[in-house]
């Protein structure tokens, strides 16, 4: 599975571009961070990924497939998407929700068969929330609610990942889980493009950054080429030093990065 | 569990209709009804009736309690329906407006002395106009959140039934007016075979339809990205269901008047039963709305001498109810 974006803008008025002129390639395995301020146009640019919204010109295309000329049905099958804050009015199960991830490759009319029950089970049990089945989504926490959307997507078995702020609202550990899922998920065969506000998280679990700033996209590459102090200064708009710290008791560094404080 | 056993989800509104066959004006001895039954299903000894108790039974009850059935059916479906695709468990045919839309059509339809199927025609047209009001009003804002849709609805809703008082002002004050204003209270007084005719195929075909798309519905109230994300055309599948929620609904106000709460209170207590997996609320929703509109129909066939308008203890009793169900509040988070 290969996703790309070639020469991709968007506006919603005309002569204000949300972002302009993007391309970029998503290939087996990759785990893509993308990176920027508020409002520099990450989000607008994943929902056009997702099909959610047509790009103003140039083309998505997924496996040599122009993503206009696909059904919805069809993307789906390719393309999982989780948008920012999922709220819903109606307080369904953990298991339910995680079902309706077999509605692409379910007939119109059809409900969910026990083998699609199965799939699901498996699903909650790999990001690890079978315990959690029959509670409503509603009244969870919010990794939980992010856990069951992971586990939507597996349920659903496309191969392109698109998350937007996974991480967004969780605490340091669920931040961590969700990380370290997402990582193991790519190592297992997929591929994904995620946003973040967090740059630090970009250090350690991509295989691939993307720095966004004003609707471009100022850098891409691996994290060691991309998160240099100069990008990250003029993306975020604000100086921000690297720091290389070693562990107490091994050899092992970690890089990390700070707004520089006077 | 058994409120997801198809068996019992037919038993419970076959039960409530042969319980009705024995209630009403003409009187007639139980066991006089069950030997007409049973004869008339083969299985009896047979005897003679009286030509006023068959005509009884069979061409004043029957039809009535079927037409009940289906109406009860339709607006709860309806409801049920309406409130996942708007994603608001507060939304009710009446609420968006639709009852109000198709009682103008149908008044104006009667007014004009049109024929019973003028009157559907009418009714869902108007229907339509006002459902396509309340959404495009309370898109406003460019959301469509319970508050926008719900006073989107009131501001639709009034503007209609402000255009059926006008209508109610300038007919007839003997002949054509009386006729709306029992009309628009509900009732199944008047029911005939040849409503029947016209009602029945679009009522049963548009309950079966929403029936076979059951799970899906839960696509839908989960999230328009959501949705949109899992394969499905929104905008298509959203606009369907509307339009076949408006012709059930519609077809109900055209043969009974406007019969309010039931679309509003039965899938209500159909998700507190259920919860919100539309694959068991709908069926449940179809089953206890018959089951509670054919009942209803016999409290008002049977409560005072004279007939009381269904419409009127729907309300009585739904409003209630309804407000001790927002006091629970366990039907939406």
């Amino acid at each position: 599975m290969k996703l790309e974006v070639r020469g991709g803008s968007f506006s919603y008025t005309k002569g204000h571009p949300v972002f302009e002129d993007i391309s970029l390639e998503l290939e087996d395995q990759q785990f893509l961070c993308l990176l920027g301020q508020n409002g520099c146009g990450k989000t607008t640019l994943l929902k056009c990924l997702a099909g959610m919204m047509p790009l103003s010109s140039g083309k998505v295309i997924i496996n040599g497939k122009h993503l206009d000329s696909m059904t919805r049905r069809e993307t789906a099958l390719a393309i999982g998407y989780v948008p920012q804050d999922q709220e819903t009015a109606f307080p369904f199960t953990v298991q339910q929700m995680v079902l309706m991830g077999r509605a692409p490759s379910l007939n119109f009319l059809a409900s969910p068969s026990s083998r699609d029950m199965t799939i699901a089970e498996e699903a909650m049990e790999r990001v690890g929330i079978l315990r959690l089945k029959d509670q409503r989504y509603t009244e969870l926490s919010g990794g939980e609610k992010q856990l069951v959307l992971l586990g939507r997507i597996l349920a659903q078995r496309p191969n392109i990942w698109l998350l937007d702020e996974p991480t967004s609202h969780l605490d340091f550990k669920n931040q961590t889980i969700i990380l370290r899922l997402i990582r193991d998920l790519v190592n297992e065969g997929r591929s994904v493009i995620m946003t973040t506000h967090y740059p630090n998280h970009a250090f350690a679990y991509p295989t691939h950054v993307a720095l966004m700033h004003d609707g471009k996209i100022l850098s891409i590459g691996s994290p060691e080429d991309v998160l240099l102090e100069s990008n990250l200064s003029q993306a975020y708009g604000i100086d921000i030093c690297l720091y290389t710290a070693r562990r107490k008791d091994s050899d092992k560094l970690v890089t990390f990065c700070a707004p520089v404080e006077e | 569990m058994l409120l997801r056993s198809k068996f019992f989800l037919v038993l419970m509104p076959l039960a409530a209709v042969i319980l009705s066959l024995f209630i009403g004006k003409y009187q007639a001895d139980a066991a006089t009804i069950v030997s007409l039954l049973l004869s008339k299903l083969n299985i009896g000894p047979g005897g003679d009736f009286s030509v006023n108790l068959e005509t009884a039974i069979f061409q004043v009850r029957l039809p009535r309690i079927l037409m009940a059935l289906l109406v009860g059916m339709s607006l709860s479906v309806s409801g049920a329906v309406f409130q996942g695709v708007f994603r608001n468990p507060l939304v009710s045919d009446h609420i968006l407006g639709v009852s109000n839309g198709a009682s103008l059509g149908a008044a104006a339809a009667i007014l004009w002395g049109a024929s019973i199927a003028g009157v559907q025609l009418a009714a869902f047209i108007s229907g339509m106009l006002a459902v396509g009001l309340t959404y495009s009003v309370s898109r406003i804002y460019k959301t469509t959140s319970t508050l926008t849709l719900v006073l989107s609805g009131i501001i639709v809703g009034g503007f209609f039934s402000a255009l059926v008082s006008l209508l109610k002002s300038i007919a007839d004050p003997l002949d054509k007016m009386p006729a709306i204003v029992f009309w628009l209270m509900g009732s199944f007084a008047k029911i005939s075979s040849v409503d029947l005719k016209f009602a029945v195929p679009i009522m049963v075909s548009a309950v079966f339809v929403l029936w076979l798309v059951r799970w899906r519905l839960n696509i839908l109230a989960v999230g328009e990205e959501d949705a949109k994300s899992l394969g499905m055309n929104t905008e298509v599948f959203r606009f369907g269901l509307v339009v076949l929620c408006t012709l059930a609904t519609s077809s109900a106000v055209a043969v009974s008047g406007v019969i309010g709460w039931v679309g509003l209170v039965v899938p209500h207590v159909a998700r507190i039963l259920v919860g919100p997996d539309h694959k068991d609320l709908i069926p449940l929703s179809i089953s206890l709305g018959g089951t509670y509109m054919v009942l209803m129909d016999d409290l008002a066939r049977s409560l005072t001498t004279a007939e009381v308008s269904i419409g009127i203890l729907t309300a009585i009793i739904g409003a209630p109810f309804f407000a001790y169900l927002l006091r629970k509040g366990t039907s939406w988070s």
